[in-house]
């Protein structure tokens, strides 16, 4: 039976399995979803911790136009909904690096910051990883021990002055989210690099979203900036342990910790469901007789800091299956929605092959990868959409945009956080837009919600 | 005025030891969190971060490389670094040294000075000027010694990321072979041969740890294995 913790201030965890039991006398593979459930909002977080900002914009020549205007207006609206207590930057950059808004206190100048932001105009090329450094520069300007210190870059191509290799970029950006400024970056429209953003956000503790054309960003950064608003826990940590002969896998692709190999979760809303699809291989020696009490075949705890980096107490949830003859076990059904994150988590790898072979332009196994993908999402309208959405752009063989909503796409799935009343086998457009921004299942992840999936 | 250079020659007891580097560390603008005690300089030891001791009768004998390995740990640990890190890369790497913070208090001269020249990322605001274009990792080896070159707590950090750049490389290629780990699963194993046809292997780790009352544990369970029909048929 699955078992999850007492109810507690903090999140709880749970582990849900595929089949409620084990089919007796049989080594087998089985699935079990851990969820990580955060506590509705409470009243009093509607003062929250302070946020402390760098907001960095390329302006580069090919930004000029509606991009740049529609990139102020994004900042602008993130500027409106700051609270005079949070902090603040603006910086710039084309070959060259502008500090636009020095670090500083919002206060009651929001209005008189918008001002400034309308005063910046594009230029040359993108020193990219000099404007992301500047940026830095003014978040470590902030109060020290803020909790959320965080860089938001956004950028329309690729680095192509100063460093410019991702690797190396990625590496700086993850040793600047270890000293506490992560980073979240915005690609926009398709000759950004997909792998140098996506790396950036990835590495730097932050978020990687991306939009077709300007418009499309204003809903990655409002979801971004609702996220930081609800943020319940952060730096959070699965550890999990099974007996001796019980192989475990984490299927997402979390990274891992080096020290301790729990695996690094998203940060965590309020409302919000964290969650992780795990496979355990269990040998016919382990797989408890029919007479015999349920066995425990795992155990999932969860740590991680609230917003002012105390640590919050670790949660467990425990998974115990008894085992059951081949005519019982037979009749039990698969829970629905353990075999829907499944799904999702298999086609956000045929996602990524998919975008593996369209960058070699084998759109042959595009199709068959991508029609694969369909079957997968025979029972989830919102993967079916989603996969359909792709199999446009690669019916019209584009390149770049195929390659960027795949990637996008397939992170999103692989790590992204469910509502926890989410409804398996429903997909309803005007339902996901009441949802708060960032829990919202978009068909595609560069189109703002709302938007027909293809011009 | 002192300055580390000073300590070059110092020896002493476990409790000079830690009266020393609580002192160091204080010169060295580190000495807010420099709560050093006997208990922490064990758990260093038994962790490896400290070298062994030198043995002069009963009596543990400490010199300076003890020192620059203590203070090295206390400054990383309070720039965030885990102590299970800081103990992985001291294996391979003792010879790290820290610099002082404000390297124009009058208290710091001479060779700290001279190190201090080449300030490293002891904070986020210095790891920030550290990553600036073109920043490499100073290499400081002193002009007075003839010992291995020393590393400085800045180099400690480029090292990391290169380990983390290695690790993600690694990463990317186990999952393009279909992999859906980020590091191979790797044990320690023991064998253990009964006869020519008949060997053991056991996790080293767990083996040393091996009760009585588990190893007759394990005797009974491949008693119950070889003693299972499909098991012996090489059903599995």
């Amino acid at each position: 039976m699955p078992h999850s913790s007492m109810s507690t201030p903090t999140f709880t965890v749970s582990i849900q399995p595929e089949r409620s039991a084990l089919l007796a006398g049989h080594g087998q593979s089985i699935h079990a979803l851990v969820r990580i459930q955060a506590p509705a909002a409470p009243a009093a977080h509607q003062q929250r911790q302070p946020l402390n900002l760098a907001l960095v914009i390329d302006r580069s020549g090919s930004m000029s136009g509606t991009p740049l205007r529609e990139a102020r207006r994004c900042v602008q609206m993130i500027l409106r909904s700051l609270q005079p207590t949070d902090s603040v930057a603006v910086v710039s950059f084309d070959d060259e690096v502008t500090v636009d808004i020095p670090h500083q206190v919002v206060g009651s100048q929001a209005e008189k910051l918008c001002h400034v932001v309308d005063n910046i105009h594009s230029g040359g090329s993108t020193a990219l990883y000099d404007g992301w450094h500047a940026g830095v520069g003014q978040a470590l300007q902030g109060p020290k021990g803020t909790a959320l210190s965080r860089v938001l870059l956004l950028s329309d191509g690729g680095a192509n002055r100063g460093l410019a290799d991702p690797e190396e970029i990625a590496n700086r950006v993850a040793a600047m989210a270890q000293a506490g400024v992560s980073t979240s970056t915005y690609g926009l429209g398709s000759g950004f690099n997909e792998h140098l953003m996506i790396g950036m956000g990835r590495a730097g503790r932050g978020n990687h979203y991306y939009g077709a054309t300007a418009e499309d960003l204003e809903d990655p950064f409002r979801e971004e900036f609702d996220l930081l608003r609800a943020l319940h826990a952060r730096g959070l940590r699965l550890h999990l342990q099974a007996p001796e002969g019980v192989k475990v896998e984490v299927l997402n692709g979390y990274t891992q910790d080096p020290e301790r190999g729990a695996y690094c979760l998203p940060d965590l809303p309020y409302g919000g469901e964290a969650w992780a699809l795990v496979k355990l291989t269990v040998p016919a020696a382990l797989v408890p007789t029919i007479e015999a009490s349920p066995s425990m075949l795992l155990e999932a705890t969860v740590t991680g800091v609230d917003l002012e980096t105390q640590p919050l107490p670790p949660q467990s949830g425990w998974l115990s299956l008894a085992s059951l003859p081949a005519a019982a076990y037979g009749v039990l059904v698969e829970d629905e929605l353990v075999a829907s994150r499944r799904s999702e988590l298999r086609a956000a790898d045929l996602q990524e092959r998919a975008q593996a072979a369209a960058r070699n332009r084998d759109w042959r196994l595009v199709d068959k990868l991508l029609a694969e993908a369909l079957r997968e999402a025979e029972n989830n309208p919102w993967l079916k959409g989603v996969v359909e959405s792709l199999q446009r752009y690669a019916a019209m063989r584009q390149e770049e945009a195929m390659s960027k909503e795949a990637m996008y796409g397939a992170q999103r799935m692989r790590s992204r956080i469910a509502a926890q009343d989410e409804q398996v086998g429903v997909y309803a457009s005007h339902q996901e837009a009441d949802q708060a921004s960032y829990l919202r299942r978009k068909l595609e992840q560069g189109k703002r919600m709302g938007r027909p999936p293809q011009p | 005025m002192r300055n580390l250079d000073e300590y070059r020659d110092w020896q002493g007891t476990i409790d000079e030891l830690v009266d020393t580097a609580n002192i160091a560390l204080q010169r060295l603008g580190r000495g807010r969190n420099a709560d050093l005690n006997i208990r922490l300089v064990r758990d260093y030891a038994q962790r490896g971060i400290l070298s062994p001791a030198e043995r002069r009768g009963k009596e543990a004998v400490y010199r300076f490389q003890h020192l620059n390995e203590i203070i090295a740990a206390r400054v990383l640990l309070n720039d965030g670094w885990p102590l299970a890190k800081i103990a992985e890369q001291f294996q391979t790497d003792r010879n790290i040294v820290v610099l002082p913070i404000s390297p124009d208090d009058e208290m710091t001269s001479g060779f700290v000075k001279e190190m201090a020249a080449e300030a490293p990322p002891t904070s986020a605001e210095d790891l920030w000027k550290s990553l600036r274009m073109g920043a490499v990792a100073p290499s400081l080896s002193s002009p007075r010694s003839s010992a291995p070159p020393i590393r400085t707590t800045h180099e400690f950090a480029s090292r990391s990321m290169e380990t983390t750049t290695r690790r993600s490389s690694l990463h990317r290629s186990l999952r393009e072979l279909g992999a859906h780990w980020d590091h191979p699963p790797a044990t320690s194993v023991t064998r253990i041969q009964l006869t020519e046809w008949c060997e053991l292997l056991l996790d080293s780790d767990r083996l040393r740890r091996l009760s009585l009352e588990d190893a007759e544990a394990i005797g009974r369970a491949i008693t119950a294995a070889l003693s299972d029909p499909m098991l012996r048929k090489g059903k599995f």
